[in-house]
């Protein structure tokens, strides 16, 4: 698909929520100092904040959305669409986004919905919400984007355990008819590759069953369930070196920009060397790329929201800035965005 | 455009501390410093130097130095 623009939506606010529960790789016993080593200096993560086995994603976006709504001095009444996007919604049935619409008090004609994407969430969630918002003349509305990932990752996989960690966040979005404001978005999904990032038993396909509870020992280090995260790692990065850096090029190509014009390139955070490479391939340069990882890790759905609410909340609270946002990962899907935003309210970050 | 065999082998030298140990036939993964970790910023730093991504299904059937610089060139030759 080429590119897509929706004009007239901007982003108002942006806030996010972590559990205050926080683990330390520095001291993680249970990987060797040469791993450790390595992902702390080549991954760049350091510390992750995990929940608690009662806190869902759903309760960590909750909490974020309440504080914007709050700073933003908007009323839930206002809201006309609300996106939840996740892939560790609190029930399999139904989805999360009505217990959502009760909980923050929106009303009962508000559009709810869950849109279970991962890596991609993000920008994916912003071209729903833009398209709706456009569409149907909605004014205001509300994109809460997590996961408590960490939920569905083995305690036993020292491939994984050190690199994930759980966050919700909330965006508010606004409609102005007259506005010339535009998103300018590149989705795409190549799910020839789904089972590089997966959980093999556990939805539909293949029922939970005993043997899916069994801990399996897949190599040294690694010993995980099969209704536990399963990660190609090597896959992963090879798509973000090649289809990510060469989605991202095309998109500026079309509009035309060029590395100079844009404030911000902000990725997906998994991996501070494939990022590194990424902007690196795409002409930026390192300082325009924004990180999170050292002290949030891999949140999955959530790291851009997070990484623009704790990175850049002094900048988009202030002044006016381009940035390119680029979620890939999980499906394997991508999604990168342009767009502008000029005030956002941005609360601190939420320790919960 | 090809990439010789003599820069191919120095820019992997380059991700080892041991480099002396790194030559055309060196069998890459059975390396003392070898992990998961260093597929990574091999794969990067062949992106880097020569302009391709190794894909990584034929990434993993190379077994030594010069299995990974036939690979890079033949992505050379197609790119």
């Amino acid at each position: 698909m080429p590119e897509v623009s929706v004009s007239g939506v901007s982003i108002k606010g942006i806030s996010a929520a972590v559990p205050s529960n926080r683990e330390d790789n520095s001291t993680l016993e249970s990987i060797s100092e040469r791993s450790r080593n390595e992902i702390l200096n080549q991954v760049g993560i350091r510390y992750r904040h995990v929940a608690e086995e009662t806190t869902t994603a759903a309760d960590l976006c909750f909490t974020s959305a309440e504080k914007l709504l709050e700073q933003l001095k908007w009323l839930p009444s206002e809201i006309g669409l609300m996106v939840f996007v996740s892939q560790t919604p609190d029930y399999l049935v139904p989805g999360t986004a009505t217990q959502l619409q009760d909980r923050l008090g929106l009303p009962t004609n508000c559009i709810c919905l869950d849109i279970n994407q991962g890596c991609a969430g993000y920008v994916y969630g912003l071209s729903v919400m833009s398209g709706m918002m456009r569409s149907f003349g909605i004014k205001r509305g509300l994109l809460l984007v997590g996961d408590t990932i960490t939920k569905i990752i083995s305690k036993e996989d020292n491939s994984l355990r050190p690199i994930f960690a759980d966050a919700g966040t909330a965006t508010a979005l606004e409609f102005d008819a007259h506005s010339d404001e535009k998103m300018v978005f590149r989705l795409g999904s190549n799910g020839s590759s789904f089972q590089a990032i997966y959980t093999e038993d556990g939805g539909f396909r293949n029922l939970l069953n005993k043997d899916s509870l069994k801990m399996k020992v897949v190599s040294e280090g690694i010993s995980r369930q099969a209704n536990q995260l399963n990660m190609n790692g090597q896959a992963v990065f090879t798509f973000g070196l090649s289809t990510v850096a060469s989605e991202i090029k095309k998109l500026l190509k079309s509009e035309q920009l060029t590395a100079p014009e844009i404030d911000y390139i902000v990725l997906h955070q998994a991996n501070q060397l494939l990022n590194d490479s990424i902007v690196r391939k795409v002409g930026f340069d390192k300082s325009k790329a924004p990180t999170s990882l050292y002290n949030f890790g891999n949140t999955s759905c959530a790291t851009i929201p997070l990484t623009l609410a704790t990175q850049l909340r002094e900048e988009i609270m202030n002044s006016r800035k381009t940035m390119l946002l680029s979620g890939f990962g999980v499906g394997l899907s991508w999604g990168n965005v342009i767009l502008t935003t000029e005030k956002v309210i941005c609360p601190k970050i939420i320790y919960c | 455009m090809s990439v010789a065999i003599a820069e191919f082998i120095e820019v992997v030298k380059g991700l080892f501390a041991d480099e002396e140990l790194v030559e055309a036939s060196t069998s890459f993964r059975e390396l003392e410093e070898w992990s998961s970790m260093q597929a990574l910023i091999l794969i990067a730093a062949v992106d880097e130097h020569f302009g391709v991504t190794l894909p990584e299904k034929e990434f993993r059937k190379a077994i030594t130095v010069e299995d990974l610089f036939r690979l890079t060139n033949s992505l050379i030759k197609n790119a």
